[in-house]
């Protein structure tokens, strides 16, 4: 036996921490991700087969007032040939609408029946959850502008496995997997340092730095490991139950809506320099996971620091999972929920405006999210890392 | 052991402070090869303190710890190369088997050993059978078995021992003891904290009394057992008086004998002659040597000199 490498590698180290954590959590990860999956895909495709029901019976009733508006039509044109020449300016001035009635019915194609569901069924709640005004407001305006430009962001012919991806990482499902990084992440180094491990540890690699190093790094990739298990999961099971769905399906990113206050009612502006990116399905969920791992590898960075400047796992527990509750009331806190990690969990919802216009704070942006995400975990970090060369065992 | 040998372990003026608490207070001692040090003192004398500095766990407040020359606190991993350790209670993941801790062990002091030869080792600590249990079923014992296998992982050459024979059943402790003195034969040297004073009087070449953070006591010659002199007498008053007049230094035992320390053997026929000739009426006597217990409770009881400089 010889001792040709001389100090521990980092790589020992690293290997050595992810073997911990897998034995101790491997089970409870599984479990986890059996439960995210089949949950995930199961409730998708409850919601699919529900708004599927309501888009064929919106089919329906829109292909009965076609008809109903070609019977109309038809009856006025009777109507017409039989009145006397001075009243047939009224009766042309009908046909002429009604016919521009029937062209917009017709125009109500598969992919904005429920986008036009959508503005129906946020009008009727305008009045019955008033606190949600403003927000509600806005999504009503965005959700016509897309049907007048036949842009479509919720069709349910292309619900699928593919767009479920993408869902699942821009949504609040997401705190699902910050929830896990918890799990992971939080009892990193306080539970070494409680249980008396830490000396053991220390005695074999003195290097302190590089063993936090390690550590953050396998709870990385183990999170990560667990993202890219749940993202495949959920794809073929949800593919399952509703279809592959295409890789093309179009989605609209990029938006950021001015809410303008109208003597008719709010509308939306656009702004002329806005760039819209309307990008294909594939990309989009490829980005939405790319983009979630970035944003909890910074909460699992937030979450070691946490650990070894508490050196208690209730205490890294506890502010752990109060970060990721105050995601939630982003829109209470205003412009401060810019500061709030957990606000930009779905970074991607970030890039699309989907924050911006839900917390009505306009700077929620891929830049600022990515910034402040940024910001905490380089914080951390420093902090970890000072904090575990001073910490007496 | 000579001076002129460099230490193995050597702690310059080593201090350590705790807010308004002085756990550890300017300690200078060194080690060489060979030496087996009992380092003894009770609860809270700063000894835990004092082997956690050694080994780069705890940050000194001032001075410094050197192994072999290189500074544990600047040079970790290089001082820490050749030391094994057993740091109080002994703790290992509980979650993995007594396999998978040695083995990471193994990993971080890079080294690779074949799976044989890591049953073996946990075979020659006794823990064969047990070695694909996990740990949270191990009895206090066993796991004090894996912590000596792990702490002579790497053929240490500075073994650090913080009450290493805790939960050890007789025949283990003997076997320990055994080998540990093997281990100094070959010039390991060795500094051993326990409260078991009998296991330490057994293996300790030199002795190290602390208390309150400072070297109160040493013993560098602990092989050559300090002689007494066990004496019981009709009257007891008048002996005290008479011990007392003479500046013998003596103490009084529970069933009236009194331990009279003498400097040498021929000491003992001298001083029963001058109690028979004081007229003592004499029930009984006999020479002793004298236990490291009474060393011990001799220096704790008695203000300590400041010998921390050792």
């Amino acid at each position: 036996m010889s001792n040709p490498a001389g100090p521990p590698a980092f790589r020992a180290v690293f290997r050595n921490e992810i073997e911990k954590i897998w034995v101790k959590r491997s089970k409870a990860l599984i479990i986890a991700l059996i439960i995210l999956i089949a949950g995930v895909s199961l409730v998708s495709a409850h919601t699919y087969h529900q708004n599927y029901q309501q888009a064929a019976e919106a089919a329906q009733n829109n292909q009965q007032a076609a008809t109903q508006m070609r019977q109309q039509i038809a009856q006025t044109q009777r109507a017409l040939k039989s009145v006397p020449r001075g009243k047939k300016r009224a009766l042309q001035q009908q046909l002429a609408q009604q016919q521009q009635a029937l062209q917009q019915i017709q125009t109500g194609n598969g992919g904005t029946v429920n986008e036009r569901l959508q503005v129906r069924s946020l009008q009727n709640s305008l009045s019955t959850i008033p606190t949600q005004r403003g927000p509600m407001l806005e999504q009503l305006a965005l959700a016509r502008y897309r049907v007048s430009h036949g842009l479509i962001s919720y069709n349910p012919a292309a619900d699928s496995g593919m767009r479920l991806v993408g869902l699942v990482f821009g949504g609040d499902t997401i705190v699902l997997f910050a929830l896990i990084a918890v799990v992971i992440a939080s009892d990193t180094v306080s539970s070494e340092l409680q249980s008396g491990t830490w000396g053991i540890l220390l005695l074999h690699a003195p290097r302190r730095r590089q063993v936090y190093l390690a550590k953050w790094g396998a709870a990385l990739l183990i999170l990560w490991g667990f993202m890219l298990a749940a993202t495949v999961g959920i794809f073929a099971f949800s593919s399952v139950l509703m279809g592959v769905g295409s890789t093309l399906a179009p989605h609209v990113v990029g938006t950021v809506t001015t809410l303008i206050p109208q003597n008719a009612g709010p509308s939306l502006v656009v702004p002329a320099q806005q760039i819209f990116h309307i990008i294909p399905q594939w990309s989009y969920d490829l980005l939405a996971l790319v983009l979630a791992m970035l944003s909890l590898g910074g909460f699992v960075t937030l979450l070691v620091g946490l650990s070894v400047t508490t050196r208690s796992t209730v205490g890294s527990l506890i502010i752990g999972v109060l970060v990721l509750i105050s995601g939630f009331f982003a829109a209470l806190l205003g412009p401060a929920s810019l500061l709030d990690p957990a606000v930009s969990f779905p970074l991607i919802s970030d890039w699309t405006g989907t924050l911006a216009m839900q917390d009505n704070v306009r700077a929620l942006t891929l830049g600022t999210g990515l910034a402040v995400t940024i910001i905490w975990a380089a914080a951390a970090l420093a902090v970890g890392l000072w904090r575990v060369a001073r910490t007496d065992v | 052991m000579s001076a002129s040998t460099q230490p193995v372990l050597s702690l310059n003026k080593l201090t350590k402070r705790y807010h308004q608490t002085l756990a550890v207070n300017d300690l200078s001692l060194s080690l060489y090869p060979g030496d087996v040090c009992g380092f003894l003192g009770p609860n809270g004398a700063g000894k835990t303190t004092t082997l956690r500095m050694i080994l780069g766990l705890v940050q000194p407040t001032h001075g410094s710890v050197a192994i072999h020359g290189i500074n544990v606190h600047t040079s970790p991993t290089q001082a820490l190369q050749g030391v094994g350790a057993i740091i109080e209670e002994s703790h290992f993941y509980p979650y993995l088997t007594g396999e998978q801790n040695l083995l990471q062990v193994l990993r971080l002091r890079g080294l690779k050993v074949a799976p044989a030869d890591l049953r073996e080792r946990l075979h020659a600590v006794g823990l064969g059978e047990a070695a694909r249990r996990r740990v949270r079923g191990y009895s206090l014992g066993m796991r004090q078995r894996l912590a000596l296998a792990l702490a002579l992982i790497q053929a240490p050459q500075l073994l650090i021992l913080d009450e290493p024979m805790n939960g050890l059943d007789p025949a283990a402790m003997r076997e320990f003891r055994t080998h540990l003195a093997d281990m100094a034969q070959t010039g390991v040297t060795i500094l051993l904290s326990s409260h078991i004073l009998s296991e330490v009087e057994q293996l300790a070449t030199r002795l190290v009394f602390m208390k309150e953070g400072r070297i109160v006591g040493r013993d560098d010659q602990l092989r050559t057992p300090t002689l007494q002199l066990q004496v019981r007498v009709t009257d007891r008053d008048k002996l005290q008086h008479w011990l007392s007049e003479r500046h013998h230094e003596f103490t009084q035992g529970p069933d009236d004998a009194f331990t009279v320390a003498v400097v040498s053997e021929m000491d003992c026929p001298r001083l029963v002659r001058e109690w028979v000739l004081a007229g003592f009426d004499i029930l009984e006597v006999r020479p002793t040597a004298q236990s490291l217990e009474s060393q011990y409770l001799a220096r704790m009881t008695q203000p300590g000199e400041d010998v921390n400089d050792v």
